[in-house]
C-alpha cells in the first residue's frame, strides 16, 4: 500500500516536471541500423525510413499514397519536349543548421550527384541514381550509361531549372525518392560528405555527415546515434510547414523478428514494421497493440528464364507452367498474411497503367497444363530447374521455402519434374537470379520506389537482362516509349497494352500483391503506412496515458 | 595337421558352442532396457522401410485448397494434423524416418570401415604411421561434431546435399572409429595367443584379421549403435540448421522442427510429432547400445 503511494506521488511529479513541453517520444523497432544518413548513398528501408524525417525532397507524396504533392518545389512545369524543367521552390525554409533553402542549394544537391566520381560511382553507392539518371558527367566504367540528368542551374532565388538529355515520363514521381531529398551545401561541404572509399568491396563513407551532422529541413532534426543501441532525432521548432506533434523519435534496432513482437508486447518499443504473417494473431488477439496493413506496392512472381537450352523458349512451356502454378491456393493459404492478392498483372492494380481488362489470365489447370506440355518441345514429364531463396523473407515472399514446396507439388502434377536448388538470398541468390544463372525457374519479386508503372515493367522488361534472357522488341519498344511520353494520357494507355502484351509472352509469371502490416500500440495515432514505406513520423501523436 | 589347420579346427569349435557372443546375446536378453530399446528400433526400421504402405498419403502432396489458416491439427483423416500447405504430418514423419534411417546407416558405416581402416593400420603397424594417424585424428576431434558437419556441408561438393550430409556425418565418426579401435589392437597385440600366433609364424595379416580383429570388435558393434543415434540427431540438427537436402518438401524431422519453430506458440503440436519421433529412434539406439555394452563387456562375463 505504501509503496502504491511512494510510486503514485512520484510519477505524478514526473509527469508535473514534463507538462510544460507536452511533446512524447516515440520508439520504433527496426531490422537494422542504417547504413548512413546521407539519402543519395543508400538504397536500404531502414536508412530511407530515418531520412525521410530529417530531410525532403522537392516532390513530395501526399501520405498513404503514391500521388505526388508539392514538396519543397511548390509548383513545375516543362518546356523543350519534357527536356526542360522549372521548379517554383519554397520560401522561408530553412535547414536545420540555419542556412537558407534555396535555388543555389537545390543545383548544388544535384549537381554534386551528378559529378560523383570514383567509389561514388559504384552501384552499391548510388543505386537509386543510376536507376534513375542512369550515369554520371564524367563516366568511370563502361557499365554506366551516358546519365540522364544535364544539369541544374539556379534561375533567381526560388527558381532551379533542370535540363535532361531526353524526356522522361516518371520524371516527377522519380524526384519523390527519398534518395533525392536536399540536404544544407554548408554542412555537406564542412563534414566531408563527398569523402568515401571502398573498403573490402564495401562503399564506405568516410566523412562524419552521414554520421553525425546529417542537415535537412525535415520536421526533425538529428540528434545523436550510437550504432546497435539507438539513433535520435528531435522535433524542429523551425520547421516551415505543420510541425511535429512528437518532441522526440527513438529508433533502436532489434535484428530479430521475434524478439521485436516482444519488445512490444513489453513495451520496450512502441512500433514496427515487416510484423511477420505468423504474428498477425498475436498482435490483433492483444487489446492494447493494433495491426496497420500498408497497401500492397509489390509483386512476387516466378522468373521462366529463356535462353540456350532451357525449356522456357518455348511459348507453350511457358504457359504450362502458368497453368501449373497453384497461385490462388498459395495466396489463400496462411503461408500469405490476409490481404495479399493473386497478381494477375506485374505492377499492382491501384497504379495507373493497370489493364483492367483484356489481360490473359492463368487459372491453376494441371490438366491443360499437360496437354500444353505434350505438344509443345517439352513433353511429359518436363524436366526444369528451379531455384529459391534460403534463409530470407521479403514483404512479398514471407516464406520462399513454402511458395517453392507448393510450386513443386502443383508442377510436378502439371507434368513437370523439378529440380530444387537453394542459395542464400545475399549475395548468392540474388546475384545468380540477375545474371541469369539460377535455372529455367526462380522465385524472385519487387517492391516498388515510387509510383509510376516504369518503376514496375519499365525495370523488369524495358531493355534486355539475363535474368530473363529474352529478345522481344514489341515490348522493349512500348515500354521506351511509354518512358520518354510524357502525355499523361498516352502514358496510361501504352502501360495497359504493354501489360497485355507481357502476359501474353510471359517472360515471368506474376503471383503475390502483399500488404506488409506494421504493429502499433494502440495509444499511437496518426502513422499513415504508404505503400513506398514513406511515413512522416511527424503527424504521429500518442494520446491516452 | 599343420598349424593352421589346428588352427581352424580350434576356430571351429569356439563358434560352435558360441562363446562370447552367446553369452553376450543370452545376457542382452536379460536386460530390460535392451529390449525396450530393441522394440524402439524394430518399429523404427520397420516403418522406414515399408514408409509408402504404412504412409496414407504421398508426403510432398499439397492440396489445391490449402488450409486457411494454420494449421488444422489431428483429425481421422490426418492422424498428426497438416502443416502450413496442408502436407500431412504422419506421412512425412514416417517417410521422415526412411531419410533417418538410410543417411544414419550410411554415414556410421562411411565413419565406421575408413576409422577401422586407419585405426587397424595405426593399431598395428605403430610407430610413426600410427603417430602421423592418431594426431590427424586428434585434430578432427579437436572440432565439434556438429561444427565439422556443418563445415563439411558448406563446403558444398559436387553431390546431392543427401551425400553430402552422409559424408559429413560419416567423417565426424571417422576419428571416435579409428581410436576405438587402435586402442583394442593395442590392448590385444600383446595378449598370449597373439605372441602363440607370432612364435608359430603365423603371416601378420592374418594374425590381424583372423585373432585381433575379432576379439577387437565388440567395442566398435557397441559404438557403432550408438554412433546411429548420434547420426540421427546430426541429420535432424543440420536439417534444422537448413543444411539439409536442398529439396524444402523433402521429409525430413530437422526441417519439419525448423518449419513448426515460426508457429511454436500457437501450433506446438507440429513440433511435437517429429520431436517425439527423433527422441524415440534416438532413445531406442541408446538403450540397444547400452545393453550390447553392458552384455558384451568381458568383466561382466559370467555374471547376470
Amino acid at each position: 500500500m505504501i509503496a502504491l503511494v511512494v510510486v503514485g506521488a512520484s510519477s505524478g511529479a514526473h509527469k508535473a516536471s514534463k507538462a510544460p513541453k507536452a511533446f512524447k517520444t516515440l520508439v520504433f523497432g527496426t531490422a537494422s541500423d542504417p547504413v548512413v544518413l546521407d539519402g543519395a548513398l543508400v538504397s536500404d528501408g531502414e536508412s530511407l525510413r530515418v531520412i525521410d524525417q530529417i530531410f525532403e525532397s522537392l516532390i513530395k507524396l501526399k501520405p498513404g499514397t503514391t500521388k505526388v504533392a508539392p514538396g519543397l518545389a511548390t509548383s513545375w512545369k516543362t518546356a523543350g519536349g519534357g527536356k526542360v524543367w522549372t521548379f517554383a521552390l519554397r520560401k522561408g525554409v530553412k535547414f536545420h543548421d540555419g542556412t537558407k533553402f534555396n535555388a543555389a542549394a537545390v543545383c548544388y544537391n544535384f549537381n554534386r550527384w551528378y559529378n560523383f566520381k570514383g567509389a561514388f560511382q559504384s552501384p552499391d553507392a548510388t543505386y537509386y541514381w543510376q536507376a534513375i539518371f542512369l550515369g554520371f558527367h564524367n563516366n568511370e566504367s563502361s557499365d554506366l550509361s551516358p546519365s540522364l540528368f544535364k544539369g541544374c542551374k539556379a534561375k533567381g532565388q526560388y527558381s532551379a531549372q533542370f535540363t535532361l538529355a531526353k524526356p522522361f515520363g516518371p520524371f516527377i514521381p522519380a524526384l519523390s525518392l527519398t534518395n533525392f531529398a536536399i540536404a544544407s551545401p554548408t554542412a555537406l561541404k564542412k563534414y566531408g560528405a563527398d569523402k568515401a572509399e571502398i573498403r573490402n568491396g564495401i562503399f564506405t563513407p568516410t566523412g562524419t555527415y552521414g554520421f553525425k551532422h546529417p542537415t535537412g529541413t525535415g520536421p526533425f532534426k538529428f540528434k545523436s546515434w550510437t550504432v546497435g543501441e539507438k539513433l535520435e532525432i528531435d522535433r524542429f521548432a523551425g520547421y516551415w510547414g505543420t510541425k511535429a506533434k512528437l518532441g522526440k523519435v527513438i529508433f533502436r534496432p532489434i535484428s530479430n523478428n521475434t524478439a521485436r513482437l516482444q519488445a512490444l508486447q513489453t513495451g520496450e518499443i512502441m512500433g514496427y514494421d515487416l510484423v511477420a504473417p505468423q504474428d498477425y494473431g498475436a498482435i490483433k488477439g492483444n487489446s492494447k497493440l493494433k495491426l496497420l496493413t500498408r497497401p500492397a506496392f509489390n509483386v512476387a512472381y516466378v522468373t521462366l528464364h529463356q535462353g540456350t537450352g532451357s525449356p522456357m523458349n518455348d511459348l507453350k512451356v511457358r504457359q504450362a507452367v502458368a497453368y501449373g502454378l497453384n497461385r490462388t491456393g498459395l495466396i489463400n493459404s496462411s503461408a500469405y498474411p490476409p490481404g495479399a492478392v493473386v497478381a494477375k498483372e506485374f505492377q499492382p492494380p491501384q497504379l495507373f497503367g493497370y489493364a483492367k481488362k483484356g489481360v490473359k489470365t492463368y487459372n491453376f489447370d494441371p490438366a491443360k497444363a499437360r496437354t500444353l506440355l505434350n505438344s509443345s518441345s517439352c513433353h511429359v514429364p518436363c524436366k526444369v530447374d528451379f531455384w529459391y531463396p534460403s534463409a530470407v523473407s521479403r514483404p512479398y515472399m514471407p516464406d520462399p521455402k513454402r511458395n517453392f514446396e507448393v510450386f513443386k507439388a502443383s508442377l510436378e502434377a502439371s507434368g513437370f519434374d523439378v529440380t530444387a536448388h537453394t542459395a542464400n538470398w545475399r549475395p548468392d541468390y540474388v546475384g545468380k537470379v540477375t545474371n541469369g544463372t539460377a535455372g529455367d525457374l526462380n522465385l524472385i519479386g519487387w517492391t516498388g520506389d515510387y509510383g509510376d508503372p516504369d518503376n514496375f515493367l519499365g525495370v523488369f522488361f524495358g531493355t534486355f537482362s539475363e535474368q530473363f534472357n529474352f529478345h522481344n522488341n514489341q515490348i522493349f519498344n512500348i515500354l521506351q516509349k511509354a518512358r520518354t511520353e510524357t502525355d499523361q494520357a498516352k502514358r496510361v494507355k501504352l502501360y495497359e497494352q504493354a501489360n497485355k502484351i507481357i502476359m501474353n509472352y510471359l517472360p515471368a509469371v506474376p503471383y503475390a500483391h502483399t500488404s506488409p502490416a506494421l504493429g502499433f500500440k494502440k495509444t499511437v495515432n496518426g502513422y499513415k503506412p504508404s505503400p513506398v514505406s514513406l511515413e512522416p513520423f511527424a503527424l504521429v501523436s500518442i494520446g491516452g496515458v | 595337421m599343420s598349424i593352421a589347420e589346428i588352427e581352424s579346427a580350434e576356430l571351429a569349435l569356439e563358434s560352435s558352442t558360441g562363446g562370447l557372443w552367446r553369452e553376450a546375446w543370452f545376457r542382452l536378453r536379460r536386460n530390460p532396457g535392451a529390449i525396450v530399446g530393441a522394440f524402439f528400433v524394430l518399429t523404427f526400421v520397420v516403418i522406414a522401410a515399408f514408409a509408402p504402405l504404412i504412409a496414407p498419403y504421398d508426403p510432398t502432396i499439397v492440396p489445391t485448397v490449402l488450409p486457411e489458416t494454420c494449421c488444422p491439427g489431428p483429425s481421422s483423416a490426418h492422424w498428426f494434423g497438416v502443416n502450413v500447405i496442408g502436407q500431412d504430418t504422419f506421412s512425412r514423419v514416417i517417410y521422415g524416418a526412411r531419410l533417418s534411417l538410410v543417411v544414419g546407416i550410411v554415414s556410421v558405416a562411411v565413419g565406421l570401415s575408413v576409422g577401422m581402416f586407419l585405426g587397424a593400420i595405426a593399431g598395428y603397424i605403430g610407430g610413426f604411421v600410427d603417430s602421423v594417424i592418431m594426431r590427424c585424428m586428434d585434430v578432427l576431434l579437436a572440432i565439434p561434431g556438429l561444427l565439422l558437419a556443418i563445415g563439411i556441408v558448406a563446403l558444398d561438393l559436387p553431390f546431392d546435399r543427401l551425400y553430402q550430409l552422409m559424408i559429413a556425418i560419416g567423417v565426424t565418426n571417422i576419428p571416435i572409429f579409428a581410436r576405438l579401435l587402435r586402442g583394442s589392437i593395442l590392448a590385444q597385440r600383446e595378449n598370449d595367443f597373439v605372441l602363440a600366433a607370432r612364435s608359430v609364424g603365423v603371416k601378420r595379416p592374418t594374425i590381424l584379421f583372423s585373432h585381433i580383429l575379432p576379439n577387437a570388435m565388440s567395442p566398435m558393434i557397441v559404438q557403432g549403435t550408438l554412433a546411429l543415434a548420434t547420426a540421427i540427431i546430426d541429420v535432424a540438427a543440420l536439417g534444422f540448421l537448413g543444411l539439409g537436402p536442398q529439396d524444402p518438401s523433402t521429409p525430413e524431422w530437422g526441417n519439419m522442427l525448423a518449419d513448426a519453430q515460426d508457429y511454436l506458440s500457437s501450433q506446438p503440436l507440429l513440433a511435437v510429432f517429429p520431436g517425439i519421433a527423433i527422441v524415440i529412434s534416438v532413445l531406442g539406439f541408446n538403450l540397444i547400445g547400452d545393453g550390447m555394452r553392458e552384455a558384451l563387456d568381458p568383466k561382466l562375463r559370467g555374471r547376470a
